[in-house]
């Protein structure tokens, strides 16, 4: 495990030196203001993040955390749901169907209109968009579990609470993890779009506002600190895997040993 | 102790089991054998209470069985273990169901696990056992339950030949210890001589004949002839009819 940890960081660290490497050639390559140097970008980060970047990364982190929270609680309910009763399957699963490929960032206008201009639209429109991939998620966990085990949890005389607690979630607990890990890109580049009305704070503002002063340096160390928001939710989802799936983390290894 | 009478299960227009009727008595081994499809299983998730019969009822102690009864432990036959919880938590999640008090529920466990001989492998989890090693901690789980009637089905299907024998000589050792009226399914003839008491043949939903083992119980059996003479015996029982095939 320790093994596996420190080549991980070991991996993280060469990605790191890849990206600048392939940074400063842009820049050099480029020979535009719009590409600044990594060096000037990472030094104006450093300095900005204490009193300017941190409450704009809060901002945002706050949005993002609150549309996951609603997504999860949501959508897991919601996908169990349907997962466990096949008449609600029947019901609901052709509109959720419909509705998932339709793109949800284009009602973002009907958003502000019915939720107004502040953090409830953007908060809503983060959740409108990541909960249809754990709701799905979700009910295709409970499908996949083998009927073996519902006889072996009910053999145990388990009461419908305790196959929830024992069985059910436990095992489509590493698959919403999975959609999290897909959702929090997404969720990040829609709060990015959501942030550029109405608030005078959040990373996507800070970002689209240093352009709108062509401050490029600024503009970057604003994608640096997004980008960073990103990696420090990544990690969480980690953190919460090694956390709550240990038992999965021990299949990866079992087979990475193969 | 077990009195199945007239039971009938289909599955949409097949029949399963077929007005299936026999008895078990107290502390005793059965083994019901049979071909893949023959009802077996089916009849075995009857006696469990997980599968309500279409006509004819099962009745433990006395009692009608109506779901799933408090003294019956099953092991199925991929082990129905949790890949989440690790061994311990496996053993303890029946009477952790049934409320046990915290303290009584770690001494039963701890010594259930001594007793298998798999105390070494409590923390770890299902997919880092062997299956002899899972099948140990399917057993203890069952145990840990104090059942009066153990249903196992096929259960060393999944096992190489020499765990195999190991797991059965397990079983009747622990049948000795600890009395108690086990059920087995299995396709295995040996199998069947080696733990069954009473020897049911199945085919086609159907009971063909029910065969007394007298040699039962022997720890050595396998090293007799007589082991040999009732397996010959099963094999004849199991033959019988198939002749016009």
């Amino acid at each position: 495990m320790n093994k596996h940890i420190s080549k991980l960081k070991l991996g993280t660290v060469y990605g790191l030196l890849i990206l600048l490497v392939l940074w400063q050639l842009l820049h050099w390559s480029i020979q535009s203001t719009v590409i600044p140097e990594p060096y000037l970008a990472i030094k104006r980060f450093i300095s900005l993040l204490p009193g300017t970047l941190l409450p704009h990364m809060l901002a945002s982190l706050i949005r993002i955390v609150g549309a996951v929270v609603i997504s999860i609680i949501a959508g897991v309910a919601l996908g169990l749901f349907i997962g466990v009763n096949d008449k609600a399957d029947t019901l609901i699963s052709p509109i959720i169907y419909v509705l998932y490929p339709v793109p949800k960032i284009a009602f973002l206008p009907v958003f502000m209109i019915l939720f107004g201009l502040g953090n409830t639209s953007k908060i809503l429109i983060v959740t409108a968009i990541i909960i249809f991939q754990i709701i799905v998620t979700t009910r295709d966990g409970v499908r996949e579990i083998p009927k073996g085990l519902f006889y072996s949890a009910r053999s145990l005389g388990m009461n419908k609470w305790e196959l929830y607690r024992h069985l059910i979630i436990p095992a489509v607990m590493p698959k919403i993890i999975t959609s999290l890990r897909i959702s929090i890109g997404t969720s990040i580049a829609v709060l990015f779009f959501s942030e550029n009305y109405a608030t005078r704070y959040g990373i996507g503002y800070f970002i689209m506002n240093c352009w709108t002063f062509v401050n490029y340096v600024d503009m970057f160390a604003g994608i640096l600190a997004l980008s960073f928001l990103g990696y420090i939710l990544f990690k969480l989802v980690d953190y919460t895997e090694a956390k709550f799936c240990r038992w999965v983390m021990i299949a990866k290894e079992g087979t990475r040993n193969v | 102790m077990i009195d199945v009478k007239n039971l009938t299960v289909c599955y949409g227009s097949e029949r399963a089991l077929d007005d299936v009727s026999f008895t078990i008595g107290k502390n005793t081994t059965c083994a019901i054998i049979g071909p893949s499809g023959c009802g077996k299983t089916t009849l075995l998730y009857c006696l469990a209470g997980l599968l309500a019969p279409m006509a004819g009822n099962v009745f433990v102690k006395e009692q009608p069985i109506q779901g799933i009864r408090k003294d019956t432990a099953l092991i199925l036959q991929d082990y129905g273990l949790f890949p989440w919880k690790t061994v311990w938590k496996n053993v303890s999640l029946g009477l952790q169901v049934r409320d046990m008090d915290k303290k009584q529920e770690k001494q039963i466990v701890g010594s259930i696990l001594s007793e298998l001989g798999i105390e070494q492998y409590k923390q770890k989890y299902p997919m880092e056992l062997s299956g002899g090693q899972k099948q140990r901690v399917a057993i203890a789980r069952a145990l840990a339950l104090k059942p009066d009637l153990l249903l196992m089905d096929e259960p060393s299907s999944a096992l190489d030949a020499i765990t195999k024998e190991h797991l059965q000589n397990l079983i009747l050792k622990l049948y000795k210890a600890h009395p108690m009226t086990i059920i087995l399914v299995t396709h295995s003839i040996e199998e069947a001589v080696f733990l069954g008491q009473k020897i049911v043949v199945m085919d086609e939903g159907k009971i063909k004949t029910i065969l007394d083992n007298p040699h039962f119980g022997d720890e050595n059996l396998r090293n007799k002839q007589d082991f040999y003479n009732v397996c010959l015996k099963v094999r004849q029982c199991m033959n019988s009819g198939d002749q016009d095939e």
